[in-house]
């Protein structure tokens, strides 16, 4: 799976991917190739180097630099159709030969300004983000060692088609039209020639040429995750010795981007999970959907090789993101919310009966049902999920869940008896989000204070509350 | 050497023309020759979109390509490029793509004949006559059109040059007409130069701008959708900013109103105006006010008194009733 794959499934990553500044279209490639990986000495890798990308441009004279660098790689072409063609034996045209001769001296320019990154990055990163010499080749294209980007068939390249030119200038000036035209074809013909040459000569360069785009790419997407994880407060995950997955202060990007434009706070969350699978409660708008959706982003993040939105985070990497969130209603296929739901649970239970690791997140299973069924639905799944080896959230407002497992509540509503009617935008500041243990096993009913919060009709909710009596 | 060193008073000019063979690249390869051999001053050269075919294919005779001489920097596409036949220097290549592939910046070691190419919009437009001018041309020209097909406006440029002639129309008096009423045109009132800079960004829907000059969408999407939107239209005062084309529906529906001596139109500049002269005329005489974001330089008209099919007007009798009503130098083409 490709990060551009991921993004398509999940709008936490979509959102947090848009947000990166990439300078170069190679840049951008290199970013959304990146690839989902369960391999925990690549994505360590991956870390570091982010880190000392981050070390590197908190230097105010390096900071320099790499603007200098991201103006290079603006205006750099993405020459990897032109490499093919000289792969496939094809002769490059003057503009092919240009955006060679113009991206290496690109490279070079960005090689000598990146001459001391030892200071920053072991040997094995350093060599990652070193761009191969490519002074060779330029000459190849510079004949006249102008060290331009600029390119044409010069006249340094062949004495007869210096002459021919002259010739050329000359039937013009007399205009003679049949000359003109002859020793146009001729000075073509020569140019042709030279052209097939130069594409030879360039060919051996390929791996060299292919490398540089890698590297450029590399650069260009290290240095713009290093700085928007420093920018935003992302951290470096580390691998759990205990095998058990925890974050401390844990955030939803997309939420907190949002609440900040209209100056609201943010409430991160601690959450820690073992492999027991763990049943989350709390009232509705308690953030339990939030919730779900910041681990399965931080869990993308942490296997595409990059932070999290954690202040600190201890993680394992799983072989999937199983996932069931938010309404399921496929009318295309006149499935029903739960038909839906329930063919996608299967899907889920399929995978953890494999046995390898994953990480199931559920929101509300079997909500869209009557309730006796639904906690039974939900009690089985949890049993399934107890004696397999998957980390699992699930949310529910069911009360009577039997099986055994690890059960948080949201807080939920900050008791406050003065409390108002509230309008809707004010809800959020009249809850406690963190999570707490709950060894009780009993739901709280808050439904119907949150109705009665939001100035709904007295007979309906005081009705409701007779009934529960 | 006419009108030479009125131009080399601007840093860009646009050459547009009032129809096909009208003898707008005549005009445009006349100024390019005069600077280049009169002068030591590098110019830079592009066009408004693609105007590539040799031959034109309405009516098959052939279309003079543009000469150009030793150090002209020049645009064109990637697929043109390869078409020149001169020896020229490639300097850039554009990251954005034409129809006819990237946009090559490239300067003539030897002389000879290209096809130019250039940005589809103004805005691009515009980054490419810098871009030019960042090469170290003094002054570029603009083979630009006056088309409802053309999204690159030609009034960006310092200075405009019209061509005109047989070609537009082989009767003289309607002739006069027309490309007077093109003049007329390029005259039209500016707004504020603040409220202007704001208008240029905007590349679609129709606008009402208040008296604080706020600029509020009227959320018509098209100009095509007026009928159902009329109710809309002066809901935020009488000030109206159409940010495309206006057309005679436009106008006639604006014509028809109470208070249409209060109604001002602002359209981004001259050539955005598809309309009839009778409508726009009659809509300036009961009292409605017709103004640019973008004014025109028009500094001089030439004329190309044959038509595409052979017929000869009268050039001395055509220049002589045009001058009656256009006050900027004006020169036959074919005799300069």
């Amino acid at each position: 799976m490709t990060l551009k794959q991921a993004m398509e499934k999940h709008n936490g990553l979509n959102f947090v991917v848009n947000e990166i500044n990439i300078y170069s279209s190679i840049g951008r490639k290199a970013l959304l190739e990146t690839k989902f990986s369960n391999n925990e000495t690549l994505l360590l890798n991956n870390y570091l180097i982010i880190e000392s990308c981050q070390n590197f441009i908190i230097e105010d004279i390096n900071k320099k630099t790499l603007s200098k660098v991201r103006k290079i790689l603006a205006y750099i072409n993405d020459i990897t159709g032109t490499i093919k063609q000289l792969e496939q034996n094809q002769t490059l045209d003057d503009i092919s030969l240009f955006q060679i001769k113009q991206f290496s001296i690109s490279c070079s320019k960005i090689k000598s300004y990146f001459f001391d990154l030892n200071k920053y990055f072991d040997i094995n990163n350093q060599n990652q983000l070193t761009l191969p010499l490519l002074t060779n080749l330029i000459k190849i294209l510079d004949p006249e060692d102008l060290l331009l980007s600029q390119f044409y068939i010069y006249n340094a390249y062949s004495k007869e088609l210096t002459n021919k030119r002259k010739e050329w200038e000359c039937a013009k000036k007399e205009k003679n039209d049949d000359k003109i035209h002859k020793l146009y074809v001729e000075c073509q013909n020569i140019e042709d020639q030279i052209r097939e040459d130069l594409s030879n000569k360039l060919r051996i360069y390929t791996h060299d040429l292919k490398e540089s785009v890698r590297i450029i790419g590399q650069i260009d997407k290290n240095f713009a995750l290093a700085e928007y994880f420093t920018d935003n407060n992302y951290n470096k995950p580390i691998f759990s010795k205990n095998k058990n997955i925890s974050y401390t202060q844990l955030s939803y990007p997309p939420l907190v981007t949002k609440l900040k434009e209209s100056q609201k706070p943010y409430q991160p969350i601690n959450i820690s999970l073992s492999q027991k699978p763990c049943l989350v409660t709390g009232a509705n708008m308690a953030g339990k959907t939030i919730l779900l959706k910041s681990l399965s982003l931080s869990q993308y993040l942490l296997q595409f090789g990059f932070f999290v939105p954690s202040q600190k985070a201890e993680v394992i990497v799983v072989e999937d993101i199983l996932t069931s969130i938010g309404d399921h209603q496929n009318e295309e296929e006149g499935l029903s919310s739960y038909a839906s739901e329930i063919l996608l649970l299967n899907d889920i239970i399929k995978k953890v009966k494999q046995e390898k690791k994953y990480l199931v997140l559920v929101d509300e299973l079997a909500r869209t049902t009557n309730p006796t069924e639904g906690v039974a639905l939900v009690d089985s799944f949890l049993k399934i999920l107890s004696q397999h080896t998957s980390f699992s959230v699930t949310t529910t407002h069911y009360s009577g869940i039997k099986t055994l497992c690890y059960r948080l509540r949201v807080k939920g509503f900050i008791q406050n008896k003065k409390q108002k009617e509230l309008s809707l935008q004010d809800i959020p500041n009249q809850i406690d989000y963190a999570l707490i243990e709950d060894k009780e096993n009993k739901i709280p009913n808050e439904a119907l204070n949150l109705a009665e919060l939001l100035g709904v009709d007295k007979e309906f909710i005081d009705g409701a509350r007779k009934s529960i009596k | 050497m006419p009108f030479i060193n009125d131009i080399l008073k601007y840093k860009s000019i646009s050459f547009v023309g009032t129809e096909k063979n009208t003898g707008k690249t005549e005009t445009l390869n006349y100024v390019l020759n005069r600077l280049c051999s009169f002068s030591n001053i590098n110019v830079g050269l592009t066009s408004i979109g693609i105007d590539g075919e040799k031959i034109d294919q309405v009516t098959k005779t052939s279309k003079p390509e543009i000469t150009i001489h030793p150090k002209t920097i020049f645009v064109t596409s990637e697929q043109l490029y390869s078409q020149k036949e001169i020896v020229s220097n490639i300097l850039s290549l554009s990251n954005r793509s034409t129809a006819l592939g990237k946009l090559v910046y490239a300067q003539a070691i030897s002389s000879g004949e290209v096809l130019l190419a250039g940005a589809s919009n103004t805005i691009w437009l515009k980054e490419v006559i810098e871009e030019i001018k960042s090469f170290g041309a003094k002054i570029v020209l603009v083979d630009g059109a006056l088309s409802r097909m053309s999204f690159g406006s030609p009034s960006i440029t310092d200075a405009m040059i019209l061509s005109t002639g047989a070609a537009l129309s082989v009767n003289i008096k309607t002739l006069v007409r027309k490309t007077s009423f093109i003049y007329r045109m390029t005259q039209l009132e500016p707004v504020e130069k603040k409220l202007a800079l704001k208008l240029l960004d905007i590349e679609n829907g129709i606008y009402a701008i208040d008296e604080k000059g706020g600029i509020i969408d009227l959320e018509i999407p098209s100009i095509l959708m007026i009928e159902n939107h009329k109710d809309k239209l002066f809901t935020f005062g009488s000030r109206l900013f159409v940010s495309g084309i206006i057309t005679d529906k436009l106008i006639l529906f604006i014509k028809a109103q109470k208070n249409v001596k209060d109604i001002e139109i602002i359209i981004k500049d001259f050539t955005r105006i598809f309309c009839t002269i009778e409508n726009i005329d009659l809509f300036i005489q009961k009292g409605g006010k017709l103004k640019v974001a973008q004014s025109t330089n028009l500094i001089a008209i030439t004329i190309n008194p044959t038509s595409p099919s052979g017929y000869n007007l009268n050039s001395n009798q055509l220049i002589e009733e045009l001058k009656y009503q256009i006050p900027i130098p004006i020169y036959n083409i074919k005799e300069i």
